[in-house]
């Protein structure tokens, strides 16, 4: 999670540490899914480039690009953060003035070939006011002395109509009243759920091979609300290219009647494939998991995480990830020891915890869990059930033996 | 000919009703501008320089009707408050400074405004450590359960006790026939304490929270474009019956109060000299011309710095809202008085110095608030085809020199005598 406030202003350099100019705005696309699309910078000449997000390598300290970078031109319904969104007032349905956005909330998702970077929300609360007049490490290290907590407010993107945006208007969809205070840790969850019904129709437009590959790469429970809602016909022939992994996990996650039908609609050859795979979720993953793992809360800082580790976890054998749970107790964030270590100590984990989460169930076969493992490069996977409730974990060592096997088969 | 004379006067009305339904913010703006601290520094220039200070008038409701139409042209066009524009384009940090300098310089109006009306109550015998409080409690309570638009009555009511100062004009028999000149006959010498004194009129007269109102205030009569002709009528037409009651004052402290060398350093000082000198009715009608307008300026200055103050920061703020919905709007709104009502309940306070701050400060931030005027009037973006004119910007920025220049040369001296 990043605030454009820390973006801005930062210096741009290219790999071969050649200055290129001051983050001067973000432009991004008026959309449900609001892509960040270019950066806009200042250059020492005082003049303003605007280079592709697809050239960006890393952004903390300093922003790092791609020494071969080319510049554009703003396309239609594309938008500016700094200019179009931060300090405008947002007005509810009716037209009633609501807050004012004080910053805006940026969000990386790793895919699996390079990284996205979304607008997730807004801030409008009173901390994000403090950031911007740069004085939020004091203020938070103040109300840590005194002990008291001091929360932040924010917006989901979800809940503001982008068709507004270009009329000049932050417009949300629902009134004022019914508005909830959204959890920063939850906010790439919300945004992916709110939006079934826009993948939906963004699926039909693209070509099928596409297609195929965009359903490839969404969360388990996406996959399983598609096929749901797809007619089986639709559901068995677009399941045809699918990486049979993937179409296991998918085929255990929709409903028994609906995986029957899928599965009598498939081509023999895929059928034989899969039922073999469907065979080994008889070996219930709960064999190989572990209830040995280590758990935060999300509003939790640095500190106060390391505090806890050092409480909690004498007696653990393997530590090698940090999972952080929302209010709901539902899993909302992972992070790994040495990310943890590099932070600020008065930082809350859910500013650097990756929420982008490579997940299974219990009826995951074995197989598929060690395939993903490997693809994602993983020493353990988590367990959840279907409200999200982390449940247990699997590890590396749980799994050599199937991998000790299928080496053996070669 | 009846047919066509129908047409005529039906246009007419038409444009009557349609001027009555707009005017209100203009006229509430620009009265308040002759709130306590107003009235006081009136009183103290007629006592001084007697009819001589007359001259600064015409010059005076110049200024404020431009100034105040350029305020309002920008707040129908845009539809957002001065506050509100000012988030948008200058971002957090400029917001924080000038609302602190806002809350600061409203402050010393609210302490003025609040001595006037306690030295009002004092005039009439009523007990202030009783009446001030409930006079505040009351005027909170009426505007949390009222809207603009009832607001906007009870201001218009109150305005109406401002021609107890016609009555008191006239009750001291003043020479009308030399009043009529003085407003364009330079009389007597000019000084530099002369000098001085015009400015502080002006800078009562001409206000930095005038233009937080009148903008927010528009927003919440929900005035668009089709509605700016009357507005401008509205603007200007208060500016000149606003400070045509400006004249009755001076006159009725001129004819008296100068005529018999009598100096006083406040508006009740005003009122109590005037009952030997004129009769009691003339000293009881300007008593009474006091305590309307210290009401309305304990009503409406901090109404402007929590205007302000959600704008900036993007909160529900308006007076249609009920107190859940703008708790922060009102709550900040009680804040302010509440802060001044302990400072102004010292038996011992003195507005004396009080009066020199506020003004001095008003003073200093007119230049700044004219600045921001500038710039967004200018703005084609935002203002389109109603962009000012290359005369209206002249005038906006020659004021603005002036004012900063002698504003500066009057406090300086003044500072220096301490």
């Amino acid at each position: 999670m990043l605030y454009f406030s820390e973006l801005e202003g930062k210096t741009v350099v290219t790999e071969d540490k050649i200055k290129v100019g001051l983050l001067n705005d973000i432009i991004f696309l008026a959309s449900d899914q609001p892509k960040a699309t270019k950066l806009v910078i200042m250059t020492p000449a005082k003049t303003k480039i605007f280079v592709p997000y697809e050239y960006v390598r890393k952004m903390n300290s300093n922003i790092l690009i791609e020494k071969s970078f080319q510049e554009s031109d703003l396309k239609e319904n594309e938008l500016y953060i700094h200019k179009n969104l931060l300090d405008k007032q947002i007005i509810d349905i009716v037209g009633n003035k609501v807050v004012r956005v004080n910053d805006v909330i940026l969000q990386e998702r790793s895919l699996v070939e390079g990284r996205e970077l979304y607008v997730t929300g807004v801030d409008i609360g009173t901390l994000g006011i403090i950031r911007r007049l740069k004085l939020e490490a004091v203020f938070l290290r103040f109300f840590s002395i005194i002990g008291a907590k001091f929360t932040s407010h924010f917006l989901s993107w979800a809940d503001i109509q982008p068709l507004e945006l270009s009329h000049g208007h932050i417009q949300l969809k629902k009134a004022e009243e019914k508005l909830e205070n959204m959890r920063p840790e939850d906010l790439a969850d919300y945004l992916e759920k709110t939006n079934e019904l826009n993948i939906r129709k963004f699926l039909k437009l693209l070509d099928s091979k596409l297609a195929i590959k965009v359903i490839g790469n969404l969360n388990i429970n996406y996959q399983r609300d598609l096929f749901q809602h797809w007619q089986s016909e639709k559901g068995a022939k677009l399941m045809e290219d699918i990486d049979p992994d993937t179409v296991a996990d998918i085929l255990l996650a929709v409903r028994r009647k609906k995986r029957e039908e899928l599965l009598g609609l498939l081509s023999p050859d895929k059928k034989a494939k899969l039922e073999h795979l469907l065979a080994y979720s008889r070996t219930p993953i709960g064999k190989r998991m572990t209830s040995q793992f280590f758990t935060v809360q999300s509003g939790m800082t640095v500190r106060e995480v390391i505090d806890k580790l050092k409480k909690e976890t004498t007696n653990f054998s393997f530590l090698a990830t940090i999972y952080v749970l929302n209010s709901n107790r539902q899993l909302v964030g992972v992070c790994n020891p040495h990310e943890l270590l590099l932070q600020d100590l008065e930082a809350p984990i859910y500013k650097f915890m990756i929420q982008n989460l490579i997940e299974i169930r219990l009826t995951t076969p074995a197989e598929i869990a060690v395939k993903k493992m490997l693809k994602y490069r993983l020493p353990v996977i988590p367990v959840v059930d279907d409200d999200k409730r982390l449940i247990g974990i699997v590890t590396f060592d749980d799994v050599t033996d199937i991998i000790q096997h299928s080496i053996e088969q070669l | 000919m009846i047919q066509r004379m129908k047409v005529f006067f039906q246009r007419w009305s038409k444009s009557i009703v349609l001027y009555l339904a707009i005017m209100g913010p203009g006229l509430v703006t620009a009265f308040a501008d002759n709130d306590a601290g107003g009235v006081a520094t009136y009183s103290v220039a007629a006592a001084k320089f007697g009819y001589q200070i007359l001259l600064t008038l015409i010059p005076i409701t110049a200024v404020l009707a431009i100034t105040q139409e350029i305020g309002a042209r920008i707040a129908i066009v845009t539809g957002k408050g001065l506050a509100d524009l000012i988030r948008e384009r200058y971002g957090v940090f400029v917001s924080f400074v000038v609302f602190a300098i806002v809350f600061m310089v409203n402050f010393g109006v609210i302490l003025q405004d609040l001595s006037g009306l306690k030295s009002g109550l004092q005039l009439f015998g009523f007990d202030y450590r009783i009446f001030l409080p409930l006079t505040l409690v009351v005027l909170f309570i009426f505007l949390v359960n009222s809207n603009y638009h009832n607001t906007e009555r009870l201001f218009l009511i109150v305005m109406l006790f401002y021609l107890t100062y016609l009555f008191s004009a006239i009750l001291v028999k003043p020479d009308w026939g030399f009043v009529f000149k003085s407003m364009f006959v330079p009389q007597g010498k000019m000084s530099f304490d002369y000098l001085y004194t015009s400015i502080a009129v002006l800078g009562t007269t001409v206000t930095a929270w005038g233009q937080f109102v009148i903008a927010s205030s528009i927003n919440d009569k929900k005035l668009t474009p089709t509605h700016l002709k009357y507005n401008r009528m509205d603007v200007i037409s208060a500016s000149i019956i606003s400070n045509t009651f400006t004249m009755f004052m001076i006159v009725a402290v001129a004819a008296t109060l100068w005529s018999n060398h009598v100096l006083i350093t406040d508006a009740a000082g005003a009122s109590l000299a005037i009952r030997p000198l004129a009769g009691d009715m003339a000293g009881v009608f300007f008593g009474a011309g006091l305590l309307a307008a210290g009401f309305l300026g304990c009503a409406i200055v901090p109404l402007s710095t929590a205007y302000a103050f959600s704008e900036l920061f993007g909160l529900t703020g308006s007076l249609d809202h009920g107190f859940r919905k703008g708790k922060f709007f009102y709550m900040f709104f009680l804040f302010q008085v509440v802060l001044a009502s302990i400072f102004v309940m010292q038996p011992s306070f003195s507005l004396f110095q009080i009066t020199l701050y506020a003004d001095f400060f008003n003073g200093m931030v007119l230049p700044l608030v004219f600045f921001f005027l500038y710039k967004f009037a200018n703005d084609e973006e935002l203002m389109g085809k109603y962009k000012n004119t290359k005369i209206q910007n002249i005038i906006l920025i020659s004021i603005a020199v002036i004012i900063s220049f002698a504003g500066l040369l009057g406090g300086a001296s003044h500072f220096l005598k301490f």
